[in-house]
């Protein structure tokens, strides 16, 4: 049994920042090397559509596989077994989905940003706005979620204080964005997707020594220690309502997250876009089969009490207590700066998607009207993005003792009430309208976080409530579905008919690619 | 429902959704760049 002072030796937190160094200074340099290149919008936005089909396959994952899906699924796995394959399921079955319906229309029709094709044959201003809020709030919450989750795990590793520790992700991630654009941030996104997949299946590989190599022997040992509901449903997802809500915010979600649907634009052409789609699934699939024999792994050989020794219930230490009984104190210090290397990674995509929206959605086509020079709009989204990366910090810091688990869920929810459905309308459905574009968009944001200020997660936990009026912890099941019905009625009581006569352009240009950028 | 001994049905099922989902991906992609491709390009010039 590991006590958790013991994991912080002088030793392993000298190496785990030393290899974190070397990290960054890295990463710093490719941002050197790419500031010379991202001069114009078309490089700080979308690396000059120089990306090919792999690389941007390797950036997604890298962008998607976050802290909280490393640390939190091998947790959750760990403590609860079983269910913690619902969220592993749900984040990955939203990639097919984005492969068939959303990625070569999405990159046919748009420039910098998703909201080019929601906004695509609409009325730019009105639908500029609302798509850019529901980017916005799905960003912000999501970046909340991961500097608090980053902050304290940087100071539970390194020592470093908490304030400390946020100060330092905001600043270095803003560098990479200020500076490298695009460019940086895929190759911050490559290199951190090699660390976390080559170090999560050295975990595994040396987990299953201990059985013989055989993964069967691993899930029957958890079952002889524990009970056979390690292997069944229903510990951590007990209504069934709850976990279909759940999955559809998951799945639709990833359909509707700015800073993925972003990265399209980083490559030529549909063709390297569907190859991406390809590569980065398969990834993203490895790494959650991955995840789970981790978490089985840590229920074995770490325990849970020791696992939740020192009050974390969520069972985020499950990984790199692994990583320790395994492999060593000095693997244990390779995990944690893999860790922060993505906390790092991840937040640099989502300020950059912000900035994105900020300046091409917001100051050049909303307030501008579409013009504005090429050099006006770089300055403007390094402005944005210098503010954002303040803004983070300061989120970070206001946050600190909340838990903050829920926030990735309600971005998650946001994303698939306000974007997906108004996304894959807009590129569908003739009738749709202006009127129902921004309806379906303000429906789906403001159900969606109503929705979870009245769920268990915030009304009773948070605000100490008895019982929560809004009975399920996910609102996508009532939010989503709602979003579509007002992009309906929205768009039969004012219809948009400039906008029905574009569509057939916009069917050939998404299919065909003709006239792509 | 166990299937061997300590198994339950949901794990290779569980499995087998992650692993069926990217192989669709790749059955996508080889449909597309084999057949559809081709009658994209047709189309296209059909247009220009």
């Amino acid at each position: 049994m590991i006590n958790m002072s013991v994991l912080v030796l002088t030793g392993t937190k000298l190496f785990s920042i030393g290899m974190f160094f070397v990290f960054v200074s890295i990463t710093l340099y490719i941002t050197y090397w790419a500031a010379k290149k991202t001069k114009t919008a078309s490089a700080f936005y979308a690396a000059n559509r120089n990306i090919s089909g792999l690389q941007n396959g390797l950036a997604l994952a890298g962008d998607y596989m976050s802290a909280a899906s490393f640390l939190g699924i091998a947790g959750m796995v760990s403590l609860k077994g079983f269910d913690g394959l619902i969220y592993s399921i749900g984040f990955l079955v939203g990639w097919p989905l984005l492969m068939f319906l959303i990625a070569e229309p999405l990159r046919n029709l748009g420039k910098y940003t998703f909201s080019d094709v929601v906004a695509y044959r609409l009325k730019q201003r009105p639908v500029r706005i609302a798509s850019a809020t529901g980017s916005l709030m799905t960003i912000a919450f999501y970046l909340i979620a991961q500097m608090v989750g980053g902050g304290a795990l940087i100071n539970k590793l390194f020592g470093l204080s908490y304030t400390a520790s946020v100060i330092l992700v905001g600043a270095v991630m803003t560098s990479y964005v200020l500076f490298g654009g695009m460019l940086a941030t895929t190759w911050v996104q490559i290199i951190k997707a090699v660390l976390l997949i080559g170090g999560a299946t050295i975990i595994v590989f040396l987990t299953l020594t201990h059985f013989g190599f055989n993964p069967i022997k691993l899930c029957q040992a958890a079952v002889e220690k524990y009970d056979i509901s390690v292997v069944s449903p229903g510990s951590y997802i007990s209504n069934p309502w709850d976990a279909i809500s759940l999955g559809m915010a998951l799945m639709l979600g990833t359909a509707g997250l700015p800073h993925i649907l972003m990265r399209f634009y980083s490559v030529p052409d549909a063709k390297a876009a569907r190859k991406s789609v390809f590569v980065a699934t398969g990834l993203i699939g490895y790494f959650y089969i991955l995840t789970f024999f981790i978490g089985f792994g840590a229920m074995l050989l770490v325990g849970r009490d020791a696992i939740t020794e020192g009050g974390d219930m969520g069972g985020n230490m499950a990984a790199i207590m692994l990583a320790n009984v395994t492999g060593g104190a000095g693997f244990m210090g390779f995990i944690a700066a893999v860790a922060f290397a993505t906390i790092l990674a991840v937040v640099a995509g989502l300020t950059l998607s912000g900035a994105s929206t900020i300046s091409h959605d917001l100051y050049v086509n909303a307030r501008n009207k579409g013009a504005a020079s090429e050099k006006g709009e770089v300055k403007v989204a390094k402005r944005a993005t210098f503010i954002l990366g303040i803004i983070a910090i300061i989120l970070g810091l206001l946050f600190k003792k909340q838990n903050v688990a829920f926030m990735v869920g309600l971005a998650f929810a946001i994303a698939a009430s306000a974007n997906f459905p108004a996304l894959i309308l807009s590129i569908s459905w003739k009738k749709f309208s202006t009127t129902g574009a921004v309806s379906s968009i303000v429906t789906g944001v403001f159900l969606s976080v109503m929705l979870i200020i009245l769920s268990p997660t915030v009304w009773v936990d948070l605000f100490g409530n008895k019982d929560a009026i809004f009975p399920l912890k996910n609102p996508a099941i009532i939010s989503m579905p709602a979003a579509f019905l007002m992009g309906y009625i929205g768009s039969v009581l004012s219809p948009d008919v400039l906008a029905q006569q574009k569509f057939e352009e916009e069917r050939i240009r998404a299919h065909l690619g003709v006239g792509a950028y | 429902m166990p299937i061997s001994k300590n198994i339950t049905l949901g794990l290779p099922v569980g499995i087998g959704i992650l692993i069926s989902a990217w192989v669709l991906t790749g059955i996508y992609v080889l449909w597309v760049n084999r057949y559809y491709d081709t009658k994209i390009e047709e189309l296209k010039k059909k247009l220009i």
